[in-house]
């Protein structure tokens, strides 16, 4: 191949000598080809995520100390254990509960922190510490908490034809195929009963048989035994020996001797009544069906039902997995679950990030297409064409690159790609309008003439693209959990930006060389009616300095009262918009001593309300334990909530692709008949919607502390039921100070015991087999793929309340029966109750949802309350970043507020190095410190477009919204860098400084205004994103504005600046 | 290209609300506090109980159709049961057959006392 012309004597600049090597070479197609290949291998192997994912690790530590009270936990386990764990590296957060007879403490590391780690870390440092636990505490429970626990298929299995051991067997044994899908990890059944052996014991037929609790205890411990005890050796074989006998069935337990009676023996039997089956119903899950259930419907509104959970793999991508786990489904549907049971699939996180994704494909593609419509419009088709055929080329690059780092495709990796549409387009459009300039020319050598036009307008392009990658690589550095969700946007963005200049030096000229055709006629069309007027007003303002200083003043006034707009709550201030999801949940806790089916009352009562409403497909209810957990209730402590005042209902929605109806207007709907519900049954109901991003304990919380519990306690109270229950849209108000619940203490007098030998340590054994029952073993029922435990219970009936205290006996060494009511008396007393810890600090949270709106506004309601007015007589102190003090009763204020102020103050910091980091490459380029001012000037120019955009849609400036702004910074900067380079070049060719100004302006109006077009309307199908519309907002008005002002702010800035320089040293301002 | 964005699929059609024939049922209606034990607990008539999926409890007749109602139950007699938990003591019992007797079915009721 002969090589590209003579080249001109000065040497090539690197983008020169990129576009000389690839500008011939047959690389370049395969380049084009290895780049389409990567990005759809790319495109189908990266994992999908709905959301980042987000690596917290944390753990739940649980001790047992039986009999301790909540106080005697706090200061014997959770106090010390507290004091270890932070003492360790990495910890962010430890949050302690001491409840009756147990404390737990929940450990929260910083977010990024190793998992595994950390995890080893914990356990080693528990470990090697339990000598300082007090004598009698059990080994501690370790339970890591991690995104990867959280179930992303969930199938309920339904019907009233089964009961509920039948149903959770059919559940397991259908989870026991679906683990064998590829991919899987956690997997389990929730709902249903587990299978056990009753032996429900009777009183009175045991006083008969003259039989104590304690024998039947010790005889069927002693009967289910079988122990490998060694082996026989003869005949030269030797044959292993197994010694004892397994009970095997629920009629082999029957069938246990327990004493001899009158020389015959009384079997279990005789005395109990053994049953093989569900045992004590202690958790309800139902599902139900609402008015856009769309398979055949049942003819019950309600079913039990048994919900199989199956978690994924690390790193497997969700969409697969999902796939493989449904599909095997379908084949079990007929030979392994009968037709009569009801299948659905609740959770499908697969097809969720997948519909998410495919979705912003889809918005992807309808970028792309206006941002190709308005190149024709501008350059020509076939100009169009060449920089069309390099925007799937660097999305591709991108996506390979992000693929082989690790990254996920998810929502926010999308959004970034699309943001840096906008601006990846410009690298081609710059290069191929310089070529097409340099093609006017007749006769010219097409290779060299486009290695010169790259050359020409490589450093200013390379400029460009470093500014906005600086203004996006500082976004890096956002700590807490809003760090790794916004993390692929200063990680794809400045990947994108690198890859379009690669391709706008090296494909985009190989393409031009081949198909880019200039007319001769370009060049001399006349100026168009824009640039008249442009020309028209900026003579107008450089001829008169008092127009000009209006001018220029208006813009500051200008700029002043945007920036007031948010002091008058014309634009608000919020961390992230709600989204639209397809599903949410309904939290119940009913009140201290309500029972289960008080619980499954309320929440049967939410389900009667929810499936009212014409977008909900199913609802699983469930009452005693909570129902599979996702990843905000795992942080929000989910997995500790179980007993009987707990319930929940997680509402299933069409999906949202398929509905024109949010899920917040859904919400916001169903409110009030739930809040009515709460006010009549007094119970706890809270709407969850999971976030967009990071999620909270609590959107509005208030964590009280001081010196003294009580008091922190009765002012925790006074906030709940004044302050906080009387500010606006505030609802679900709650705090941790529980209800009053009674206990009855069942006091052994020891004078009468000791007379009879009896011990109080014999009392609270047998009273703990007469209420709770005890476990004895389990059978050993072959088939079983759950353990069956044998339990010794005294029937419910003859256990109600403290009077049937009389028909349970103790036996003293003498053989002597003795009821327990004869020793004992019943105290009733209120229940001690739980002590929260946050930090090793005392501490009450009273927490909040908000009904709508942003929970900053509320929160500084709240704050100028508390500064005038005293809460139970004391004057709260109020913090919001830092710790308060431990002397006084304070405040701190935490919740989102507390994450709108850490995302705000990084991205505020991130801003300000960006802007940093954009002067220093610009005084490096200029050689000066004040022309990168001037340059810069129309950063701030932004703002009179953000701040008005958002007032004008009613939306809220939220994180994403300032995530523009950084982005604005770099774009609007590349603008005026071409302006102030082309004044520059124009001066340097001996134009006067006013003719110059004109002239470059005039010059660079196309141009600009096409750039500027490209990053509004490639960016506008973000608007309808409920999470990013601020972001688009922020692109699109900040855009406008900052360009349409640009466009005479700067060339009138560099004006004033050069005549101001003339003046005063005439020979610096000719070399600038 | 907004409105492009916007619009949405069609979902699938919904199944059409399951239509229960209407059935006649004796009722009871509990009263307090005829239907009180001497510990405060509620006492109903034992052929009210039913199982619904093995879960123990009554048909409540709440706005015209019979809706399940868990109950946690205690010393069961010859006619009567005591409920320790999960009634009121003011709810309307629907009396057997439970055969045709769904959660939401249409119940005419017809009282037995």
């Amino acid at each position: 191949m002969p090589a590209p012309g003579p080249l001109p004597e000065e040497p090539l600049n690197i983008s020169g000598r990129l576009t000389r090597y690839f500008i011939e070479s047959k690389l370049t197609i395969l380049i084009i080809i290895a780049a389409l290949a990567a990005g759809f291998l790319a495109l189908h192997l990266t994992p999908r995520t709905e959301n980042p994912q987000i690596v917290v690790p944390a753990a739940n530590i649980l001790i047992r100390k039986p009999g301790a009270s909540p106080r005697e936990i706090k200061n014997l386990v959770v106090d010390p254990l507290e004091a270890i764990l932070r003492g360790m590296r990495g910890i962010h957060h430890t949050y302690g509960t001491a409840f009756d007879s147990l404390g737990v403490v929940t450990v929260k590391f910083k977010v990024g922190e190793n998992r595994v780690a950390s995890l080893v870390r914990l356990y080693n440092k528990i470990m090697s510490n339990m000598s300082r636990m007090p004598p009698g505490t059990a080994q501690p429970v370790i339970q890591p908490l991690d995104v990867n626990q959280v179930p992303i298929v969930t199938i309920s299995l339904a019907t009233r034809r089964l009961n509920g051991v039948a149903l959770r067997d059919l559940a397991v044994r259908v989870l026991h195929h679906l683990r064998r899908a590829p991919g899987t990890s956690l997997a389990y059944v929730i709902g249903g009963q587990r299978r056990k052996i009753d032996v429900i014991l009777d009183p009175r037929l045991m006083r008969r048989y003259d039989v104590t609790l304690r024998t039947v205890q010790g005889v069927v411990e002693a009967a289910n035994v079988d122990i490998p005890s060694g082996h026989f050796t003869h005949h030269n074989r030797r044959t292993t020996v197994h010694a004892g006998d397994m009970l095997r069935s629920a009629r082999e337990v029957g069938d246990t001797v327990v004493s001899l009676y009158a020389h015959k023996p009384v079997y279990l039997h005789d005395i109990a009544t053994v049953v093989d089956g569900g045992g004590r119903i202690k958790t309800v899950h139902a599902i139900g069906f609402g008015r856009a259930y769309a398979k055949p419907r049942p003819r019950d509104l309600e079913l039990p039902e048994a919900t199989i959970a199956i978690a994924k793999r690390a790193g497997t991508n969700a969409v697969t997995v999902a796939d493989a786990v449904l599909h095997k489904l379908r084949a079990l549907e007929g030979p392994v679950i009968p037709h009569f049971v009801h299948v659905n699939v609740t959770r499908n996180d697969g097809q969720r990030a997948n519909s998410a994704v495919n979705t912003l494909i889809e918005h992807l593609f309808i970028a792309v297409t206006t941002v190709v419509v308005l190149l024709v419009l501008f350059l020509g088709w076939r100009a169009a064409a060449i920089v069309t055929v390099t925007i799937p080329l660097i999305l591709f690059v991108t996506l390979a690159i992000a693929y082989l780092g690790g990254q996920t495709i998810n929502r926010i990796t999308l959004f970034a790609l699309i943001l840096a549409l906008g601006l990846l387009v410009d690298d081609s459009i710059v290069v191929i309008e310089n070529i097409f300039r340099h093609y006017a020319k007749p006769g010219i050598d097409r290779a060299r003439e486009a290695i010169l036009a790259v050359n020409e307008v490589g450093r200013p392009t390379n400029l460009a693209t470093l500014a906005v990658i600086v203004a996006f690589l500082p976004m890096l550095s956002v700590t807490g959990m809003m760090g790794p969700y916004m993390a692929p946007i200063p990680k794809n963005v400045p990947i994108a930006m690198i890859s379009s200049l690669f391709v706008a030096y090296t494909v985009a000229p190989w393409a031009a060389r081949l198909w880019l055709r200039a007319h001769p006629t370009a060049e001399n069309t006349g100026p168009g009616f824009l640039q008249r007027g442009y020309e028209r007003i900026m003579r107008a303002l450089l001829s008169r300095a008092l127009t000009r200083g209006g001018f220029l003043l208006t813009i500051v006034l200008l700029l002043a009262a945007v920036l007031a707009m948010p002091v008058f709550r014309l634009v608000n201030f919020k961390m992230l918009p709600r989204n639209n999801n397809n599903s949410f949940d309904i939290t119940v806790r009913t009140h201290a001593g309500s029972t289960l089916e008080d619980t499954q009352r309320v929440v049967e009562a939410l389900g009667n309300i929810v499936r009212r409403d014409h977008y909900v497909t199913t609802y699983d209810l469930s009452a005693g334990a909570m129902g599979a957990v996702n990843f905000s209730g795992l942080l929000r402590g989910a997995t500790l909530k179980h007993g009987p005042t707990v319930g929940e209902v997680q509402v299933h929605l069409v999906r949202k692709s398929e509905r024109s109806v949010s899920s917040i207007t859904i919400v916001r709907r169903l409110r009030p008949a739930v809040t009515r519900l709460a006010r009549r049954t007094g119970a706890m109901i809270k709407i969850v919607q999971h976030p967009p991003g990071p999620p909270v304990r609590a959107t509005v919380m208030a964590e009280v502390f001081g010196p003294r519990y009580h008091k922190v306690e009765r002012i925790a109270n006074d906030l709940r039921y004044g302050l906080f229950a009387h500010t606006r849209h505030l609802v679900g108000v709650d705090s941790t100070v529980p209800h009053r619940s009674r206990q009855d203490t069942v006091e052994v007098n020891r004078r009468l015991a000791a007379n009879d030998g009896v011990s109080p340590g014999d009392v609270a054994q047998t009273l703990k087999t007469f209420l709770a029952g005890i476990s004895d073993g389990t059978a050993h029922i072959p088939h079983a793929k759950e353990p069956v435990p044998i339990r010794l219970r005294v029937r419910t009936a003859d256990r109600a309340g403290p009077y049937d205290l009389g028909r349970v006996f103790v036996t003293n060494p003498e053989g002597k029966e003795i009821p327990l009511s004869a020793l004992t008396r019943v105290v009733r007393k209120t229940a001690p109750r739980p002590i929260y810890q946050k930090d090793g600090r005392d501490v009450v949270y009273v927490t909040a949802g908000m009904s709508h709106g942003s929970p900053v506004y509320a929160v500084l309601h709240m704050w100028e309350y508390l500064k005038h007015h005293t809460v139970d007589g004391v004057h709260l102190k109020q913090d919001f970043m830092q710790d308060p003090s431990s002397l006084h009763y304070g405040l701190r204020w935490s919740g989102e507020m507390r994450l709108t102020l850490n995302v705000f103050r990084d991205l505020g910091s991130a801003f300000g190095v960006a802007i940093g980091l954009i002067y220093m490459i610009l005084v490096g380029y200029y050689r000066s410190f004040m022309i990168p001012l001037i340059v810069m000037g129309s950063i701030p120019l932004t703002i009179i477009g953000v701040f008005p955009g958002h007032a004008l849609l009613h939306q809220f400036f939220t994180a994403t919204s300032m995530i523009g702004v950084i982005a604005l910074a770099g774009i609007v900067v590349r603008n005026s860098l071409l302006l102030i380079d082309f004044i520059l070049d124009y001066r340097r060719a001996g134009h006067p400084l006013t003719e110059a100004v004109i002239q470059a302006g005039m010059v660079r109006l196309r141009p600009i205004m096409l750039t500027a077009l490209a990053i509004m309307l490639g960016t506008a199908i973000m608007i309808v994103d409920p999470v990013f519309g601020g972001l688009a907002i922020s692109l699109i008005f900040g855009t406008l504005a900052s360009t349409v002002l640009t466009l005479f702010v700067i060339p009138l800035g560099y004006f004033g600046y050069a005549r101001f320089a003339e003046r005063h040293q005439p020979d610096k301002a000719s070399r600038d | 290209m907004l409105a492009l964005a916007a619009c949405t699929r069609t979902p699938p059609k919904p199944a059409p609300r399951a239509v229960l024939p209407t059935l006649t049922r004796a009722v009871v209606t509990l009263k307090r506090p005829a239907d009180v034990d001497r510990h405060g607990d509620i006492r109903i008539p034992r052929r009210a109980i039913t199982r619904f999926g093995g879960w123990p409890g009554v048909f409540v007749l709440e706005h015209g159709r019979a809706r399940f109602r868990l109950l946690k139950i205690g010393r069961v007699g010859r006619r009567t049961a005591v409920v320790l938990s999960g009634l009121s003591g003011d709810e309307t019992l629907i009396l057997p057959p439970f055969r045709a007797v769904d959660d939401g079915s249409p119940v005419h009721p017809v009282n037995a006392r």
